[in-house]
């Protein structure tokens, strides 16, 4: 995605990089926010993130594709930011890295897909920052950024077996936490009756 | 799946900035680009693609980048620039040049390092205190010789000097004969020098104006004392030894290899000074003759002659090297032509007929003298006639050429005032049709006329002690008589 080399043609070099800002500072802002759920520290990290990708121009490298390089300096400065604000999760977090291979159900692209279709995505959404931050990554990257199991594979530099097997993990995280909702809401509601049920009596 | 995946995505498009944020965020980048603008090759490019498109630019300012990464590019080129080129253009630096300093404190001390053998050490001693010298006059000619730079000069002599000195004291320890042998030649270089320090003012001085001529013969007078100084000491410090005939004549050889080789250089030179320096030469060689032949009987007069050649070969090279080409000092003064036995012979021939010459026309004179001429002076004439005549006997009793030459000269000087007296007392001069004695000489007409200059400077003392009655008794004369001379 990058070489070192002299170009040829320079003057293009910051209307290039213009562009590659407009194209992606949405998309970028988004997962930085789902990430670190921090408006301000998210704007802050994607203004980093394409200095840093300046500074990579001016050092005399070329970009070919802006995306896959933005996600990857954008993921990077969210690690360290996780590393600042909580190291021993940190620790924790890097230390999980052995999952298992998972279960044939887990590795198959078309058993997430039915068990997506069991879940409503606008509840699934609003229950994001209750996953283990791996999970929660994984579906970002999957279902904000619409990346594939490829380039998320090689943006944070795991298999793409392990990255199907998250995705799976998270989204069955996120069902039970659906139900649960849903069972505890039906719950509240059948009490609800009872209670007005017996206030009739 | 469709629909969890749309519904999710949909969801997050909630999640996005304000315009102000996204305003305010391009406005934080496109400033540190301004502060951390592309690197300079990029942007001069960049540069000049936008001038192509828009000749007019309205800048307020205009950044001129130094391409510090083409200068490293470069680095080599700009190497040979700073360790070739710099140290060549400098050679050519005078005193008060930005370049002198490379010529004296790079050029000189690598070549100084570069030299291991001690002989050579000496040799390149000798021609930092010619560079300096050189410079010197060159300053010198083109008005240009501050007292600073003067005394800057005398120092660099001095030191130069100095150095010189401690390595021929070195060298003594190890080869006494070598050790004199490089003092000779030093001593032979700087006693030219100095002539050359000498003869350079004066010549100034006829050259230039007045003023400008004052300050410049005040001007050299430190170096000259320097270099006078020097000698002096120099003279004190090499009296011991003698070198060895074998060594002598080697290195003679070489300094005639060196003649030849300067004299074939010197072609194009005006055909007098040529003339000159090949006369020279042949006088060389005929004293290495003359050493050759009294080298197995009388070893040490071959030793004398060939150390003196050694100093006279020395001082023609100190000439042809510095000074044949500007001319600017006499070169009978430095090297003295020897005579053959055959020119001394045909010398004191024109000498001794040019003093019976004269006496003829002194005693004409008197013969003519009336009544009205006093005794007195007709008596001072006498005792004149009579200390020529002794002159002459002191002539024939000597059979040393420079004794009868100095006895010659002499009296043709004292006939010369007498003549002079004659003509004040408005008594008729007669004058025969001369030959002069220098023209009886074919090979040495040029230098001989030359020679009788300095020569009659030196004896006119004598002529004043020989002959008190006529320098005291007759102070107009006598005046007349150096004012001549």
């Amino acid at each position: 995605m990058a070489g070192k080399k002299f170009t040829d043609n320079p003057e293009d070099h910051q209307a290039r990089f213009l562009e590659a800002f407009e194209e992606y500072n949405d998309a970028l802002f988004r997962h930085a926010t789902l990430r670190i759920s921090n408006r301000e520290r998210a704007v802050d990290l994607v203004h980093d993130t394409y200095t840093k990708v300046w500074s990579y121009i001016r050092d005399g490298y070329e970009i070919d594709t802006f995306r896959p390089f933005l996600y990857k300096v954008l993921n990077n400065l969210i690690i360290d930011e996780y590393r600042k604000k909580k190291e021993s999760s940190l620790d924790a977090l890097l230390e999980i890295d052995g999952v298992d291979e998972g279960s044939f159900a887990e590795l198959s692209e078309s058993t997430v897909e039915t068990l997506a279709a069991t879940i409503d995505g606008q509840k699934a959404f609003a229950l994001l920052d209750e996953l283990p931050v791996q999970y929660k990554e994984v579906i970002i990257l999957r279902f904000v950024d619409q990346l594939g199991p490829r380039e998320i594979s090689e943006l944070i530099e795991e298999s793409e077996n392990v990255i199907s097997v998250r995705i799976h993990r998270g989204l069955r995280l996120l069902r039970e936490r659906i139900e649960a909702d849903d069972e505890f809401a039906h719950e509240k509601r059948k009490a609800k009756a009872k209670a007005t049920a017996k206030n009739k009596t | 799946m469709k629909r969890f995946s749309e519904q999710f995505h949909t969801k997050s498009k909630s999640v996005s900035m304000s315009s102000t944020e996204k305003q305010e965020l391009r406005e934080r980048l496109v400033s540190y680009m301004e502060y951390h603008p592309l690197p300079a090759e990029r942007k001069s490019a960049q540069k000049s693609s936008v001038a192509s498109k828009s000749p007019v630019l309205h800048e307020a300012f205009k950044t001129v980048s130094i391409p510090f990464s083409l200068l490293g590019k470069f680095s080599a080129v700009a190497a040979v620039f700073v360790l070739t080129l710099v140290p060549f253009m400098a050679e050519q630096s005078v005193p008060g040049d930005a370049l002198y300093a490379v010529k004296v404190q790079f050029n000189e001390e690598v070549r100084s390092t570069l030299t291991f053998d001690s002989y050579e050490k000496v040799e390149w001693e000798t021609q930092r205190v010619n560079r300096r010298m050189a410079e010197a006059r060159l300053l010198e000619s083109e008005g240009r010789l501050t007292d600073a730079v003067e005394a800057e000069v005398a120092q660099a002599v001095r030191m130069h000097t100095q150095n010189a000195r401690a390595e021929i004291q070195s060298m003594r320890a190890v080869d006494a004969e070598e050790a004199k042998i490089a003092s000779i030649e030093f001593d032979s270089n700087l006693e030219a020098q100095a002539a050359s320090l000498k003869e350079g003012p004066e010549n100034a001085a006829l050259a230039t104006t007045q003023a400008t001529s004052v300050g410049i013969v005040d001007a050299s007078n430190l170096i000259v004392q320097t270099v006078d100084e020097l000698r002096a000491l120099y003279d004190q410090a090499s009296a011991s030894t003698t070198p060895s005939y074998d060594k002598l004549s080697a290195r003679v050889e070489q300094n005639t290899t060196r003649l030849y080789e300067l004299s074939e250089e010197l072609e194009t030179l005006n055909p007098n000074t040529k003339k000159n320096v090949t006369r020279r030469i042949q006088d060389i060689n005929r004293s290495v003759e003359e050493a050759i032949i009294q080298a197995p009987e009388n070893e040490s007069t071959a030793q004398d002659i060939l150390i003196d050649v050694l100093k006279r070969s020395q001082k023609l090279i100190v000439f042809m090297t510095d000074f044949a080409e500007s001319g600017t000092i006499d070169i009978e003064k430095l090297v003295p032509v020897i005579l053959t036995s055959d020119e001394e012979v045909a010398e004191i021939t024109a000498y001794k007929k040019e003093i019976a010459r004269k006496q003829a026309e002194i005693e004409a004179s008197l013969s003519a003298a009336d009544s009205e001429t006093s005794s007195d002076f007709i008596e001072k004439i006498e005792a004149g006639l009579i200390q020529i005549e002794v002159l002459i006997t002191k002539t024939s009793e000597s059979n040393v050429f420079a004794e009868i030459k100095t006895y010659s000269i002499a009296a043709i000087e004292l006939a010369d005032d007498l003549q002079l007296v004659l003509e004040k007392n408005n008594l008729p001069v007669i004058v025969e049709p001369v030959v002069l004695p220098g023209q009886a000489t074919s090979t040495a007409s040029s230098t001989v006329s030359s020679s009788t200059t300095p020569a009659v400077a030196t004896t006119t003392p004598a002529v004043a002690t020989t002959s008190p009655a006529v320098s005291t008794s007759t102070p107009p004369a006598a005046a007349t008589s150096t004012a001549g001379a």
